[in-house]
């Protein structure tokens, strides 16, 4: 048990008729930066309020280092929150906000002090202990909420879409402050975010969550590369979905033959069991898609009319028609293509990936 | 830091800062509205405070026997006082009385039943004063409601006078002004994040302490301006006194109009106005600094 950070067991929570949590079960090994990602109403916030001690599941245990939580409020509580919308308490100065906690446990007034200051020099912001929280900029606050959160050095910190209301700048460079503090500290961060790229550049582990539900728990790369629900793999990224069956199952390499009766190849590693002629789908992401030379060497080939060419920077977006079904591709900015030109696309069986 | 010494000079030259002339072009009915029916005859009473009346006629001969008058007798200063000591007592119990049911409304009640409280509330504010008060009459008279429920309970033989004494006052006084006492109260409180509880719960605060550290403080803004609200207004009242309260132990406003009906004095009476006014102002002006200096945020305890 105590290898465990957070354990959540078979934990539902209703409001009324609607469920906003269904038994979701996940483990957080300590140290680790769980992000809970899906689309609002997905349950990710419930989720995380739980946790926090907030919200109670209708169903289930939550455990925390191995023990159930506290839902009373105490200084036994084992995780502290990162509010959404920072919670400062506007009728008292940063130093007050940030010792807050340590006020509530009968910490010694020279000993808040030192302390406060020593999270002020953590987060970089010295200089702001008798300010007001109103006249501080956005990504202060927050920093400052963060802080307030830390000096007590819970286990596990929750956060709740704490970058949700900066502008992307500043979001970027809190994405990267927050991960170093995270490793450095060696806390559990459990982060609640609808914001795909951040969940990527952040987590460890991500769980993405829809409908109540936990569809996938994995890491970015997983999570991205092989997603295992539909959902997933259209909530992380773009991706072109073939709808089709399991053709044929061969030592490495899976046959699927897509709703037309083209077969397309792609390796089995990902694939616990191919079950032959089960409905599936295929998943392959607009970047691991060949266009023009490269495509002829590749082993899945498929002819298409150039319909439109969109530039975004660093690469160039085509989506090609193959008689009335749209493809995405990201093709090298300098590729010398243009619509309406007739052209070939293709990827190698270790692109795509079958979702059953 | 000379960051924040700035910043608050800064804030108080903000404060004292007369705005433009021409901000006041664009409000120019209101403004209007005000000057012809408020500064003027207020300007008016200033003025004949300061005047004599003999034989029943305002007499333009500057002096200051009006004011040395109320200064310097007794039953004013007794009057003064005593409007004073019943307004503030009508503060402290509206207070006591309308915080709670402020914060029931505001934390403990659920939302879809809050505007049906609030309107319940508000809906005897709507009924005429006048016959608010003589209601209460009805209720407290020696053989009123109050005393023969009290006698039918057993719990008294001879009826309690309330009614013609200040207790009856007082208790108009809290009925009437409780109401904007608790409206401000409540719109104070619901203007609480409702996370910082929640913040404060998750740092390790009880109930009682996130109402200490938290709600308590912000709130304050509300219990300032609503305690304002009702010294000016009980301060200023004469038909509760008069109805309620019976003439025997006459209240400020109750001299002025003393001094208008009876003695036919308009000087005086307007002196006396003038010292209302002044003590009024002054309250205003005390008060509103502190909710100032609290909704900045820069002083709380």
């Amino acid at each position: 048990m105590e290898n465990i950070s957070v354990e959540l067991r078979h934990v539902t929570k209703a409001f009324g008729e609607v469920h906003a949590v269904r038994d979701l079960t996940l483990q957080v090994q300590p140290g680790s930066f769980l992000t809970l990602l899906g689309p609002s109403g997905c349950g990710k916030t419930t989720t995380l309020r739980m946790i926090g001690g907030f919200e109670r599941p209708s169903a289930g245990e939550i455990f925390i280092l191995g023990k159930t939580i506290a839902y009373e409020s105490s200084t036994q509580r084992q995780t502290n929150m990162v509010f959404q919308d920072y919670a400062l308490f506007p009728h008292k100065t940063v130093g007050q906000n940030i010792g807050f906690g340590l006020k509530m446990r009968g910490v010694k007034k020279a000993e808040i002090g030192k302390r406060v200051r020593e999270m002020l020099d953590l987060i970089n912001l010295s200089d702001v202990y008798d300010r007001m929280p109103h006249q501080l900029s956005g990504g202060q606050q927050q920093r400052v909420a963060l802080a307030r959160a830390l000096i007590l050095k819970p286990p596990v910190l929750l956060l709740d879409e704490p970058l949700g209301a900066l502008d992307a700048k500043i979001r970027k460079q809190l994405q990267l402050e927050l991960k170093q503090l995270q490793s450095e500290l060696g806390i559990t961060f459990i982060y609640v975010t609808h914001d795909q790229e951040e969940a990527m550049t952040m987590s460890d582990t991500i769980g993405i969550m829809n409908d109540g539900r936990l569809e996938q728990l994995d890491t970015p790369e997983k999570i991205y590369g092989d997603p295992q629900t539909l959902f997933v793999a259209k909530f992380v990224g773009e991706c072109n979905i073939f709808e089709g069956r399991i053709r044929s199952e061969h030592p490495d390499i899976v046959d699927f033959e897509d709703n037309r009766g083209q077969i397309f190849k792609l390796k089995k590693d990902s694939l616990e069991s191919a079950p032959v002629g089960k409905q599936a789908s295929l998943v392959v992401r607009p970047e691991d898609i060949q266009v023009a030379d490269a495509a002829r060497k590749c082993v899945n080939r498929i002819q298409g009319r150039v319909e439109e060419k969109l530039y975004s920077g660093s690469i160039v977006r085509l989506v090609v028609d193959r008689e009335g079904e749209k493809i995405m591709v990201d093709a090298h900015k300098g590729i010398a293509v243009s619509p309406p030109e007739l052209i070939e696309i293709g990827w190698n069986p270790d692109a795509g990936s079958i979702i059953l | 830091m000379p960051d924040q010494s700035s910043f608050k000079i800064e804030k108080m030259v903000k404060f004292r800062n007369f705005p433009p002339i021409r901000f006041f072009v664009g409000i120019l009915p209101i403004s209007l509205w005000e000057i012809i029916f408020f500064m003027l005859p207020v300007l008016l009473i200033f003025i004949v405070s300061f005047l004599i009346v003999k034989e029943l006629r305002l007499v333009f001969q500057w002096t200051l026997a009006n004011y040395t008058d109320i200064f310097s007798k007794t039953p004013y200063w007794v009057a003064y006082v005593r409007s004073f000591r019943l307004a503030l007592t009508a503060v402290v119990l509206s207070a006591v009385l309308a915080y709670p049911l402020a914060y029931a409304i505001a934390f403990v009640v659920p939302a879809r039943f809050r505007r049906l409280l609030m309107v319940a509330m508000i809906l005897p504010f709507w009924t005429n004063y006048l016959i608010r008060a003589y209601s209460w009459q009805i209720i407290l008279a020696n053989n009123g409601l109050f005393n023969e429920i009290l006698k039918v309970l057993n719990i008294i033989e001879t009826p309690i006078s309330i009614l013609y004494t200040h207790v009856a006052t007082e208790v108009g006084f809290t009925h009437f002004y409780m109401v904007l006492m608790t409206m401000l109260l409540y719109s104070s409180m619901d203007a609480i994040n409702r996370n910082l509880m929640e913040a404060a719960r998750d740092l390790g605060a009880g109930k009682l302490r996130t109402f200490f550290e938290i709600i308590f403080p912000l709130s304050l803004p509300g219990l300032i301006v609503g305690s304002i609200f009702v010294f000016i207004m009980s301060f200023g009242d004469f038909v509760a006194p008069s109805i309620l309260g019976g003439g025997k132990k006459p209240v400020f406003t109750q001299m002025v109009v003393d001094e208008i009906q009876g003695t036919v004095n308009l000087s005086m009476a307007s002196a006396l106005a003038v010292i209302m006014v002044v003590t009024i102002l002054i309250v205003l002006i005390l008060f509103l600094r502190r909710v100032e200096s609290i909704t900045a945020g820069s002083s709380t305890g």
